[in-house]
């Protein structure tokens, strides 16, 4: 019993937001995320335009726009998902999003759906990105479950962050 | 003590993820706690969650504290990198 708590105080499952292709976030075509100024993490090409909770937690940031979303996990650990690349300029069309600040989340709870072929066409990438901020795990070590080229569910491991 | 700053952003799309990771890691450099006090809510400057979770839009004033041994420097360097970063 006391081994069960204990994981999962020191162990986080990141898990895809959105069904697609693994990339790595240094071939995203953003300094922001390339350069994991945020902190570490992966990218997903989409092949659909749904996103879900990564896991068990509760929304702290919900961009107006819906093409972004910070979740918390109950270790305090934070995973922003950014939805495509210069997204923001978009202002919103093409995002319906579904959640707000303070709502509970999980890997069955949609945070938005977005029109792919749009955000494809207009924004200069559709690549969703997922990356655990810095600040957030400094105790934690990022082990990636999934890679590039892999092919993911929503749902399925991306990454972990395991206590040092 | 404390130093502040009060500025006006004037980014059309506001404090949003690109500049405000830039501040946000320029100010994660300072040992002073550095604040940032918007719309009357406030968030810790060097946690990007914290700064987005305020959703500050164009044309909102901001002030930012900081309170510290390098409280000085920390102001001066964050508007430098505010104006950079064409927030102000």
């Amino acid at each position: 019993m006391f081994g069960i708590f204990k994981k999962s105080t020191n162990e986080l499952i990141v898990n895809a937001p959105v069904s697609g292709t693994v990339k790595s976030l240094k071939k995203v075509n953003d300094q922001v995320f390339s350069e994991e100024m945020i902190g570490p993490g992966l990218a997903i090409i989409p092949e659909e335009g749904k996103v879900y909770g990564p896991f068990d937690g509760k929304v702290k940031v919900s961009f107006p726009t819906g093409h972004a979303f910070g979740i918390e996990a109950k270790n305090k650990v934070e995973i922003l998902i950014h939805i495509g690349v210069d997204t923001v300029e978009l202002n919103g069309k093409g995002f319906n999003k579904k959640v707000e600040s303070g709502h509970k989340v999980d890997t069955s709870k949609e945070l938005c759906d977005f029109d792919l072929s749009f955000v494809k066409h207009k924004a200069k990438a559709s690549d969703v990105i997922v990356v655990a901020t810095n600040e957030s795990i400094k105790d934690y070590k990022l082990e990636k479950i999934a890679h590039e080229g892999n092919k993911i569910k929503h749902g399925q491991p991306l990454f972990k962050l395991v206590k040092k | 003590m404390a130093t502040s700053l009060k500025v006006k952003i004037i980014d059309p799309v506001g404090l949003h993820a690109r500049p405000a990771s830039v501040v946000v890691q320029k100010a994660s450099k300072f040992k002073s706690d550095i604040e940032i006090h918007a719309s009357g809510k406030k968030g810790n400057l060097k946690s990007i969650m914290g700064v987005l979770s305020l959703a500050v839009k164009k044309g909102a004033e901001v002030e930012i504290i900081a309170k510290g041994p390098d409280e000085k420097e920390a102001i001066e360097e964050i508007k430098k990198t505010m104006k950079e970063n064409k927030l102000i």
